[in-house]
């Protein structure tokens, strides 16, 4: 099953084993548990600003053991409320941050396959030699062509001077 | 997934037909969007100009120098890149060539070219099906005053587009791509333009352009031709306003097998779905480019290579890539 999971994230099952395998996801939690770490695992290699992990689990606990204090506020102990405020808005900002990676976690499945799929291009990935001759192909018939002639061109062209494709 | 996305069109589909359904009664006929749009196209091919203009998408900012001369029966164009490496277009009707490395390459050549396409009445009605067409502020562009032209799509499958025209002629001075969150794909803009007079032919003359050195490769038969066929393979979801506008045959460079060519356009935006039969596999990766406007998705289909190219969404050329299947009989 991780196997295939990685597999399907380099984007290489065909449609039908790809919709079955999201199947198994879907009604396994553990085969979702590999799939989210997997992502994690592949946030973490490609080093970005922000590396999202789901910490709603941790925090909710957290919460279960927090003590509710219901006793009157003390006006001497000024200080001491101070902390308990941030406090406060510390675990507002967590449980808000929990509560947005929860939200990022209910967009479908399939559509965050097809994130991935998209992610995974790059600037220069040359989807094959044959890239520019396609372009070139395409050109002929757009009706940007017909609106400015050769200078639709440019796709093209500045494509080649990338380098990719070549 | 695939009942998803049924789901999804239906539901497009649906709210397409409110957003027709509302606008017929809100707006007139854009008459004067579709008179500028006229215009602007008889001023593409029908105008002698040369100028220097900018492209940029992303980071990506390139300069280019182009000249285009009509002399009544044929069109002469020829675009050049003044940054980095020599790059080199140049069209003569339907044929193209591209300057590669030190030869100049026959790239396209359609048989009984169209020399003038123009705009079509059907595409016009498309492009109302799928654009409100409305007028922008008038404003001067590369020292001309310029006469702008909002496109703004009905759904999320294409791209908004804003177009300013020299106010007389109504050639294109300045074009602007922009995503759903108004965020700029890409632009091309005129700096320094110079239209009708006199403009030195020679500019767009091929063996000027080939150079010295240049081993010229126009003969190669084969290459870039294209005819009209069909070929038996469907795009059975084509995203909602885009009409099949032909199909052809054609040979590429570098390849030796036939390429079934389906182009597809909602008026202003378009299409192509490449099939070919596939040789050498491991040659082949599968995967999504973007340049700018233009987004091209390969991935195998049993024996076959399919490439997707659109100046689309990526969400509107996956659509197209995973619903293309074999219906003739052969």
């Amino acid at each position: 099953m991780k196997q295939k999971i990685s597999i399907l994230m380099d984007g290489e099952l065909t449609a039908e084993e790809t919709e079955l395998l999201l199947g198994k996801i879907k009604r396994h939690p553990e085969a979702r548990k590999d799939w989210q770490d997997f992502h994690l695992i592949g946030d973490a290699l490609r080093q970005p600003d922000f590396v999202h992990k789901d910490i709603s689990a941790a925090i909710f606990e957290r919460l279960k053991n927090e003590p509710t204090v219901l006793a009157p506020h003390n006006k001497r102990n000024s200080k001491a409320g101070y902390f308990a405020m941030s406090a406060v808005a510390s675990i507002m900002a967590i449980a808000f941050l929990s509560w947005l990676s929860v939200q990022i976690d209910t967009v479908p499945l399939h559509q965050q396959v097809l994130q991935a799929k998209i992610d995974t291009h790059q600037p220069n990935l040359p989807v094959n030699e044959q890239i520019n001759d396609y372009l070139l192909a395409h050109q002929e018939f757009s009706p940007s062509t017909d609106m400015r002639g050769a200078s639709s061109y440019i796709r093209t062209v500045s494509y080649r001077q990338n380098g990719a494709g070549q | 997934m695939r009942n998803n996305m049924l789901r999804l069109n239906s539901g497009l589909v649906f709210v397409f037909l409110l957003v027709a359904t509302v606008s017929t009664f809100a707006e007139p006929l854009p008459v004067e969007g579709n008179s500028w749009l006229k215009k602007m196209v008889l001023a593409a091919h029908k105008t002698d100009y040369s100028g220097t203009f900018i492209y940029q998408s992303g980071n990506y900012v390139e300069t280019s120098r182009i000249t285009h001369i009509f002399d009544g029966v044929n069109e002469l164009e020829r675009l050049e890149g003044l940054d980095g490496e020599r790059s080199e277009i140049i069209r003569k009707n339907g044929q193209v060539w591209c300057y590669l490395g030190d030869r100049m390459v026959l790239a396209a050549k359609q048989e009984g070219a169209r020399t003038f396409p123009a705009l079509l009445p059907e595409q016009l009605s498309l492009l109302a099906e799928n654009y409100v067409t409305s007028p922008g502020e008038e404003i001067r562009v590369a020292g001309f005053q310029a006469h702008s032209i909002i496109f703004q799509p009905r759904d999320k499958m294409r791209y908004a587009h804003k177009m300013w025209a020299q106010s007389d002629t109504g050639l294109l001075l300045k074009a602007v791509v922009l995503d759903e969150h108004s965020h700029v794909i890409e632009q091309y803009v005129f700096t320094q333009l110079k239209i009708g007079g006199d403009i030195d032919r020679k500019w767009v003359s091929e063996r000027k352009a080939a150079g010295k050195n240049i081993v010229e490769n126009f003969d190669s038969n084969a290459n870039g031709r294209s005819r009209p066929s069909e070929s038996g393979w469907l795009v059975y979801a084509l995203p909602a306003g885009f009409k099949k506008i032909t199909e052809v045959t054609r040979r590429m460079r570098d390849n030796q097998g036939l390429v079934a060519h389906l182009v597809y356009s909602d008026g202003l935006a378009g299409i192509s779905v490449f099939i070919e039969k596939l040789r050498d596999k491991t040659a082949v990766k599968a995967g999504f480019y973007s340049k700018g406007v233009i987004q091209v998705y390969s991935k195998m289909l049993d024996e076959n290579l399919l490439t997707v190219v659109g100046e689309v969404p990526a969400h509107t050329v996956m659509q197209v890539a995973e619903s293309v299947r074999y219906g003739g009989h052969q």
